[in-house]
């Protein structure tokens, strides 16, 4: 019977796929072949039309979108090679124009004509990034995800005379109505919002009806801080009066869906802001280029003088000046060390002068620096009755910002704890109230999320040094910080002036590159810790004595301790070492067990058994 | 029009449950015929345009006289006996219309008549839009994950249809008198402003609770039994949480026993997140375009349709089995007859037809129950209360879906009839929703048009003793959301008639299909 149906079987159908595809694959290859050829012989020619379809096939080609920059900017620059030939055209007819007989007319319309005739080669290059914007608009409906065509997008935008924003903008409104988390089309949108300045209320707007579709939506959340945070700095608003609505918005998003990250992530960041009132020097410290000078500490005994930064440097950007003969350098300045291998906020050096001064000067010197240097030139006293002088030029950012302790209104902190109490469970309700109620709920969070415990094991550790750093005796050159279950040591430019440092019977599993800072430690104690290890960098300029007893140490190392070079002696009972090693070390190694209190008594200079 | 002489299986009416047989005999090779005694597909389950609707309320209040003729009796053999099909059981009674749509004002003064014309709508400018207009007999709301979106997807039929989710869902609030939208989304949760967070925490906890099975029946321990009201205070939800969950989520009595509410708790939540904010999908054009895009699958499969058409006898054998019908004087041989309830003749049922009767009520607005700032669609279930005896469910529609003209909405209310009065029953319902005091600054809207009827309801799904053979009849539409009801009698029926049929394989798409006279090309080429 005709006209009946029949349905194909799925070999069948499997069979016809299968063809189709290798049809398209061929065909792709041979065009993908030729467009190389084409590049390598420089033929351009009819290139663009070549690779569009091959990129509408597959946009994630970026060789195929490197050939079409070249080919464009080829043209950009013939382009403006026309335009001043013809300028230069015309100027030369306008002076010719001048020796003839003046006809005011005849002048006015070549005048017209060369115009019209920029503007048009002016059009033509412009025409060229418009399809190639439509090129990139159908390649991102193949793959809305492809970085490359979106990085294409924006170049043509940045290399177009006058790229129409508001189209790009709903461009993005309409990929992210698609998937409101392509993260790819947020980047693009910042980039946009960055180069076309774009209104911040708008944007605002935008991220706020995003999040209400979605709030499980980390790119919405980050670019709603940032433009805060830019409105801010340009007075668009004051984001303090903002603070509390941004604050209720996080506080429903976290108590719909408290397992979802992203809202928390945005909570953190207003803790942070302190109200709003830290939002600038939140971003300024992140983004300004401009270095200043922490403090200088001097240490009389060692004659070592150490500069603390506010950002990583390359070199010390300051000399030190002899004040008697400034003006004519006599000696050679000597040589900074960096307390790292050679990036480092803390540079040292042993004072070259031997005779007494009362001052010292530091003097910016031409280094070439990719900063500023806040202060070319600073001058300091020298009190001659202090053993170590620390001389501060400005707060630490970071230090201070973790010396308070994050405030939030009463009936918010209630709620968060609430929260608690409902989901016992949820690490980021714990994580929000260990920053601002207690430690105790880091004890909770290792257990809840034992995967991350040494993340909260050093959050505890910065807690501690915090507290340390906050009651300690600034004077004193002793530091102990006895079982306080330290993984790691934070804030060492703090400490650099102590000269004694206990830190026995901690959780401290490695002997870091993070206990450089402490230029001027001459004892070292560790005992009772779980150190395995010691770090390659691991470097104490003016160390003489470290005690490692109970330790998980095993012979190869000691080795890593040679580059202490005033060590003296190591004490190393209770741990794995073996007896003879054949290693030459140029320090003593004492196997015999010492108490501290002996230690103290043995190696303690004057200044330390004064404290003691 | 001379139809075949032999059918396998002959259909009357084109509703719903009918369709369904319909498109599932012919999905597996058998070959239909399709009646229906009516100029338009669905039968009780149809979409009317305006004037249809309005004929059709009419034809219901003068019952028109059977036209039909008796067969002659002469072409029947010795051992066959004819079944008379001139009264039908009549489903659909008590129909009463109001018009309150503004008669057009002559334009006597010269003043511009139109400016006038363009706010209000008379009822000639509701006619105007007649095809506008898709008005349900038998409004439905589709699960996301219910039985029809199950059996549309999985027969492929859905490819006839397009459907849009139902905007919002709304609770109305006895104290205050006014409706609210329900939460029923985490983005929902989220950004509603009547409840704290405090409440929008145990909320969320109280659903994701229930959605894991084990973890919900080990806390319903206890309260099975018990008011599920109850169950909800323990939770500690607070009140207008409760009566979100009662009344939108469970869509029961407060006094349900917990057990059987949290059956729709997990009706409701399974079907949630799947296309649109709410649990529920619409149909567009009205659900009526859910019995034809069956009736299409059939068509497709050889099904032969005839509207306007009726029996006009039935021819058994002396087992009592159907062996002929009679339409339009040719007598046609079927194995099997499926007749809806509605256009059944009235001697092949029992004497006495248990049934329960329904309140229906269908509103033309000139404004939303519940105004928003976007096209939307809502629905909510009223609980009973002083005014209303029985929970109302109610469903407003319009150009979101496009149903009605931009402007205009239709609200569906139905409910089980207490005293088989439509018009007592929910007139109390229009009152709450809408303006009657003719005021111009109610914040209500007006009422343009309504009509009531009631529907009654019989259970014809177990056949009740069926006088004769080879013979189904077919429940009228159910009180209930979705098509459980109608799809599980379909799925019966069929599987009695053709047992070792597959119910509804997927149908293939119109690029898999090959005609045969293309398959002889092909072959014949491929030997050349």
């Amino acid at each position: 019977m005709h006209g009946r149906l029949k349905v194909k079987t799925t070999a069948e159908k499997e069979r016809e796929k299968r063809i189709e595809k290798e049809e398209k694959c061929k065909h792709f290859k041979a065009g993908l072949d030729k467009a190389f050829q084409m590049r390598e012989k420089g033929d351009n020619q009819n290139a663009l039309s070549l690779t569009a379809p091959l990129l509408m096939t597959n946009p994630d080609v970026y060789t195929l979108w490197n050939y079409r920059r070249e080919i464009i900017l080829e043209f950009k620059s013939q382009v403006q090679c026309k335009l001043e030939t013809e300028t230069v055209e015309t100027s030369k007819n306008n002076s010719e124009n001048d020796v003839k007989p003046k006809d005011d007319n005849s002048n006015d319309l070549s005048d017209d004509m060369n115009k019209s005739k920029s503007d048009e080669t002016q059009n033509e290059f412009e025409i060229l990034c418009e399809n190639e914007l439509e090129l990139t608009s159908s390649c991102l409906l193949k793959n809305p995800k492809s970085y490359c065509v979106w990085h294409h997008r924006a170049w043509v935008l940045q290399t177009m005379e006058k790229p129409n924003f508001k189209r790009e903008i709903m461009l993005c409104n309409q990929f992210l109505e698609m998937d409101e988390r392509n993260f790819h089309c947020w980047d693009y949108r910042r980039f946009i919002h960055d180069f076309a300045k774009l209104d911040i209320n708008e944007e605002l707007q935008y991220t706020l009806r995003k999040i209400e579709q979605n709030f499980s939506n980390f790119s919405s959340w980050y670019y709603r801080s940032s433009l805060f945070t830019e409105a801010h700095i340009r007075g668009v608003l004051n984001f303090c009066d903002h603070w509390e609505k941004e604050y209720n918005l996080v506080e429903n998003a976290v108590f719909t869906d408290p397992n979802d990250q992203s809202p928390w992530f945005y909570h953190k960041w207003l803790l942070a802001t302190n109200h709003g009132e830290n939002i600038i020097s939140f971003a300024e410290s992140i983004e300004s280029n401009e270095i200043s000078l922490q403090k200088v500490i001097y240490d009389k005994q060692n004659r070592v003088l150490i500069t603390v930064f506010d950002k990583s440097t390359i070199n010390c950007p300051y000399d030190v000046i002899d004040i008697e003969f400034e003006n004519e350098v006599k000696s050679p300045s000597p040589q900074w060390f960096s307390a790292l291998n050679d990036y480092s906020r803390i540079w040292h050096l042993t004072f070259p002068f031997q005779k007494p001064f009362q001052s010292i000067t530091l003097k910016c010197t031409n280094k070439e620096l990719p900063y500023e240097i806040r202060d070319s030139k600073l001058l300091f006293p020298v009190d001659f009755t202090a053993d170590t002088l620390v001389h501060s030029f400005k707060d630490n950012d970071l230090l201070n910002d973790s010396f308070e302790r994050k405030s939030l209104k009463k009936d918010q902190i209630l709620n968060l704890r609430c929260l608690r109490d409902m989901e016992p469970d949820n690490k980021w309700v714990n994580l929000a109230l260990a920053s601002i109620d207690n430690l105790d709920n880091l004890k909770d969070l290792i257990n809840l999320d034992p995967i991350r415990r040494n993340y909260y094991n050093d959050q505890k550790s910065k807690e501690m040094c915090i507290n340390f750093i906050k009651t300690m005796d600034k004077c004193s050159p002793i530091g102990v910080m006895k079982s306080r279950g330290l993984t790691c040591l934070y804030f060492g430019d703090a400490l650099i002036h102590l000269s004694f440092l206990d830190l026995s019977q901690n959780g401290l599993q490695k002997l870091s590159v993070a206990f450089n800072e402490l230029i001027l430690l001459e004892t070292f104690i560790l005992d009772e810790n779980q150190i395995t290890n010691i770090s390659e960098g691991f470097r104490l300029p003016m160390l003489k004595v470290i005690s490692l007893q109970n330790n998980r140490l095993n012979s190869k190392s000691l080795s890593t301790l040679n580059k202490c070079s005033n060590l003296r002696t190591v004490y190393i009972f209770g741990n794995e070492i073996g007896e003879n090693n054949e290693q030459k070390i140029p320090f003593e190694v004492v196997q015999e067990e010492i108490s501290v209190q002996d230690l103290q008594l043995t190696y303690g200079s004057n200044k330390i058994i004064q404290y003691l | 029009m001379e139809l075949d002489d032999h059918f396998d299986l002959v259909v009357v009416g084109t509703g719903v449950t009918e369709s369904i047989v319909a498109a599932a005999a012919a999905r597996v090779g058998k070959s239909v015929l399709h009646l229906d005694a009516n100029d338009h597909y669905g039968n009780e389950w149809a979409s009317l345009s305006f004037s249809q609707i309005n004929e059709w309320c009419k034809r219901l209040n003068h019952a028109v006289s059977s036209d039909q003729t008796m067969p002659d009796h002469s072409e029947l053999s010795g051992e066959e006996s004819i079944i008379d099909c001139s009264e039908n059981f009549v489903t659909i009674f008590n129909c009463s219309m109001i018009d309150y749509s503004l008669k057009e004002q002559r334009d006597d003064d010269g003043e511009n008549p139109n400016e006038n014309r363009d706010r209000q709508w008379t009822f000639e400018k509701l006619t105007e839009n007649d095809r506008r207009f898709s008005i349900d007999l038998c409004p439905r709301l589709l699960f996301s994950r219910g039985s029809m979106v199950d059996i549309l997807v999985q027969s492929n039929i859905s490819r006839y249809l397009e459907f849009k989710p139902l905007t919002r869902l709304l609770s109305y609030l006895k104290e205050s008198r006014e409706l609210i939208d329900v939460p029923c989304s985490r983005a929902d949760v989220f950004s509603n402003k009547l409840i704290s967070v405090i409440e929008k925490r145990i909320l969320m906890r109280f659903m994701t609770e229930c959605i894991d099975q084990t973890n919900i029946s080990q806390q319903l321990e206890g309260f099975e039994e018990r008011p599920f009201k109850e169950f909800l205070k323990s939770k500690d939800l607070s009140e207008v949480l409760q009566q979100f969950i009662i009344n939108a989520v469970a869509m029961v009595d407060e006094n349900e026993t917990t057990e059987n509410a949290m059956v729709g708790v997990n009706r409701f939540l399974s079907s949630l997140g799947r296309f649109g904010n709410t649990p529920f999908i619409l149909p567009l054009y009205g659900s009526g375009e859910i019995p034809q895009a069956f009736c299409r699958l059939c068509a497709v499969f050889g099904g032969t349709y005839c509207l306007k058409r009726s029996l006009n006898g039935i021819i058994v054998d002396t087992n009592s089995k159907v062996t002929h019908v009679i339409t339009n004087n040719q007598r046609i041989k079927c194995e099997y007859l499926v007749t809806s309830l509605s256009q059944t003749p009235k001697c092949m049922l029992p004497e006495k037809l248990s049934y329960t009767v329904l309140s229906k009520a269908v509103f033309i607005s000139n404004g939303s129950v519940k105004p928003s700032n976007k096209e939307e669609s809502s629905f909510f279930r009223l609980a009973a209360d002083e005014e209303i005896d029985h929970a109302v469910y109610v469903l407003e529609v319009g150009n979101d879906i496009h149903v009605a003209p931009k402007g205009v909405f239709i609200v569906y209310c139905w409910c089980l009839s207490k005293n088989e009065d439509a018009k007592k029953d929910l007139l109390p319902v229009a009152k709450k929703l809408f303006d009657f005091s003719c005021s111009e600054n109610s914040s209500k809207p007006k009422l343009l048009w309504s009509c009531y009827y009631n529907q009654k309801f019989v259970d014809c799904s177990n056949n009740f003793e069926m006088k004769i053979k080879s013979a189904f009849v077919v429940s009228p539409p159910m009180n209930e959301l979705d098509y459980d009801f109608a799809i599980s009698e379909a799925r019966q029926i069929f599987s009695t008639m053709f047992p070792d049929s597959e119910f509804l394989p997927r149908a293939p798409d119109p690029d898999e299909i090959v005609f045969d006279d293309l398959l002889v090309d092909a072959s014949e080429n491929a030997m050349h």
